[in-house]
């Protein structure tokens, strides 16, 4: 229960306001390399409430610039890369491509350098790069990826398919080493505790579920400052999402998928997630326009929700279902939703930064060494309830130590 | 007398002093200080502090901590709070020199803060090393001096203190306090040479302050990185 001035405070985004400011102090994606691909010419961004183009400057290089709108368009308007118009003398932003996706400075002064993540080590080949649309404001979209125990409710499956089905999905591998499926784990042991640390880029966030027989699985995710996480997503792959502003009321999760061992299949990654978005504007085909195809008879049966089997369906209704930006003038947080409690306290204070001229506190800003920041660990293991910790660790040590690009950390 | 430095957080919507007291229970403190960052509270006007948490929150009942730093102490059945903070009101007919310990929070906060699980004037707590001590300053001046060589004398090599260094009535607002023999986290360094510690004893009036071992080579990884947070 916050006020909705302290509300705004946190949510809003646009030029002048106060968590604007300090999102504009980070690269933001804003374009998948796919999107520049299919375009013959400009590429429309619509980003913290900006209305933009990715464009070629005099010199050749891409840069962002703002375009000519119209105050009627919808959020996510994807107009005809032929009909953009720059707005002359308008603001104009550097961009640098990585692994799939193109990143934007909005900010004053120096860009901080990128993390060393696993997502930016890795080579092209191991990583795919996909976003979606999301009609909810960016941090409840951000809120329910670091609360760890939405999974045993929100992506509950009451019957578990063959793990080897599981590519590319998410929950639809084995849990760690073992021959239980993962979704039976969420299922079977719903409420962890969640320990949660702070670290050089945000949030380590560390869910123990402890099982029968002394055991215990520990999933490690991670809040990446500000809007990203990174979390596990099979034994193989890692997803590392940020959550972007178009403007206070909509936003785009842009992904990377990091492989360790295998390079991605890229084509089926594509594939299955376009079967749910349409082009160009990747906007979910489930949405509150069509109830997210809800289906009674599969609740009963199948999954939580009763929307589908693919979990991204499941976040989107449960985010949108807050409205356009959540009423925190109605919301009880309890000690569980830990990470949640610990973020908003790193994004006031980043605020404060800010406002006060002290943008070197701001997390990988200032003196820090970015370039250092490796990782972050996050994955699934079963462990003896004794040494849960050491097991977690080891389980990632592993992974990178059998992966043929430098993991190492 | 054990203690530690911890984290931990406390609940929202209810009173603060509930919601202290029972973060002290969960840990079986009998005496903690935690500093509270950027933390939303509520002011309630209608509501007894017995009373259950509202669904809703007008906009004028709230307002936010920026810092706050909290000596909580059990008596019995419950607790006493002093304190020094910064904080503000959404409405100014809330503003007030002190903060009530009944104001609610808006969320629940997360606090870094040393909890001693048994308070007293322990003859051996400038002697055996260990997370945390209580230290009595010998004299009225000189108080960096006393905070290092104390520091030394617990055989650590250094320290990170805390203390208003006087007695404060209720919570009030740090702009108005005089902060001369305040400590909110100052780091200390045994001196290479040890002072004459002089046999001075220290008068019993005078306020305590909590020192916490940052020794390099004495603690845990753990416990070195709590007393590091600090
Ligand atoms: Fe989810």
């Amino acid at each position: 229960m916050i006020s909705q001035k302290l509300n705004d405070q946190i949510t809003r985004i646009g030029p002048q306001t106060a968590a604007g400011a300090v999102l504009r102090r980070y690269w933001q994606p804003a374009a998948l390399a796919d999107e520049l691909r299919a375009s013959n010419g400009a590429v429309p961004v619509n980003l913290l409430g900006e209305r933009l183009a990715l464009v070629r400057d005099a010199s050749g290089d891409l840069v962002l610039a703002t375009r000519v709108s119209s105050p009627d368009e919808p959020p996510a308007h994807y107009p005809d890369p032929q009909s953009i118009e720059l707005v002359e003398g308008g603001p104009v932003y550097p961009v640098v491509e990585k692994k799939g996706m193109v990143f934007t400075y909005m900010g004053p002064g120096t860009p901080p350098a990128f993390p060393n993540f696993d997502c930016f080590r890795a080579p092209d080949s191991h990583v795919f790069a996909f976003k979606g649309l999301w009609e909810c404001n960016w941090l409840q979209a951000l809120e329910v990826g670091i609360d760890p125990a939405h999974a045993s409710f929100l992506h509950r499956f009451l019957q578990d398919e063959d793990p080897s089905d599981g590519y590319g999905r998410q929950f639809r591998d084995k849990a760690a080493h073992t021959d239980m499926p993962m979704t039976q784990v969420l299922r079977e042991y719903p409420r962890p505790d969640i320990e949660v640390e702070q670290t050089d880029f945000g949030l380590k966030i560390t869910a123990l579920r402890h099982m029968a027989n002394d055991l215990t699985h520990v999933r490690v995710t991670n809040q990446i400052f500000p809007q990203a996480i990174c979390i596990p997503m099979s034994r193989e792959m890692i997803i590392t999402q940020w959550h972007v502003p178009i403007d206070d009321e909509n936003c785009y999760w842009y992904t990377m998928f990091t492989s360790f061992a295998k390079p991605v299949d890229k084509d089926v990654m594509r594939e299955q997630r376009l079967k749910e978005h349409r082009l160009p504007d990747y906007a979910p085909l489930k949405s509150r326009a069509n109830n997210y195809h809800y289906n009674p008879d599969e609740q009963e049966s199948l999954t939580y929700t009763g929307m589908g089997l693919d979990i991204n369906v499941h976040d989107q209704w449960a985010v949108e279902g807050l409205g356009p930006i959540q009423d925190r003038t109605r919301e009880h947080l309890g000690r569980g939703d830990a990470a949640i409690v610990r973020y908003r306290q790193m994004l006031r204070k980043a605020i404060k930064a800010v406002e006060s001229g002290e943008e070197d506190m701001l997390p990988m800003r200032g003196g820090a060494d970015v370039g250092r920041i490796v990782g972050p660990l996050s994955n699934d293991a079963i462990a003896s309830t004794h040494d849960w910790k050491q097991a977690s660790f080891l389980t990632d040590m592993q992974r990178r130590a059998e992966c043929p690009w430098d993991a190492s950390v | 007398m054990a203690g530690r430095a911890f984290e931990d957080i406390l609940d929202g919507y209810f009173p603060l002093e509930e919601s202290v007291r029972q973060m002290m229970e969960r840990h079986r403190f009998s005496t903690v200080w935690i500093t509270l960052l950027h933390a939303p509270i509520m002011n309630l006007r209608d509501l007894a502090p017995t009373d259950p948490v509202p669904l809703t929150l007008p906009k004028i009942y709230s307002g936010m901590i920026d810092f706050m730093a909290l000596l909580g102490s059990k008596q019995g059945n419950r607790i006493e709070l002093e304190g020094l903070g910064d904080w503000f009101w959404i409405d100014p007919r809330d503003r007030a020199p002190t903060f009530p310990a009944t104001i609610r929070l808006g969320e629940p906060a997360f606090v870094r803060g040393i909890g001693l699980h048994e308070l007293g004037d322990d003859p051996d707590a400038l002697t055996s090393p260990r997370e945390v001590a209580v230290v009595r300053p010998k004299t009225s001046s000189a108080l960096a001096e006393e905070m290092a060589s104390a520091t030394a004398e617990l055989g650590w090599t250094s320290s990170r203190a805390f203390g208003f260094g006087r007695r404060v009535e209720g919570i009030c607002d740090i702009a108005d306090a005089d902060l001369s023999r305040t400590l909110l986290g100052q780091d200390f360094t045994a001196p290479t040479e040890s002072s004459d510690g002089s046999g001075a004893t220290a008068p019993l009036d005078e306020p305590a302050y909590l020192l916490v071992n940052t020794s390099p080579d004495q603690l845990t990884p753990e416990a070195l990185k709590l007393a590091r947070r600090l």
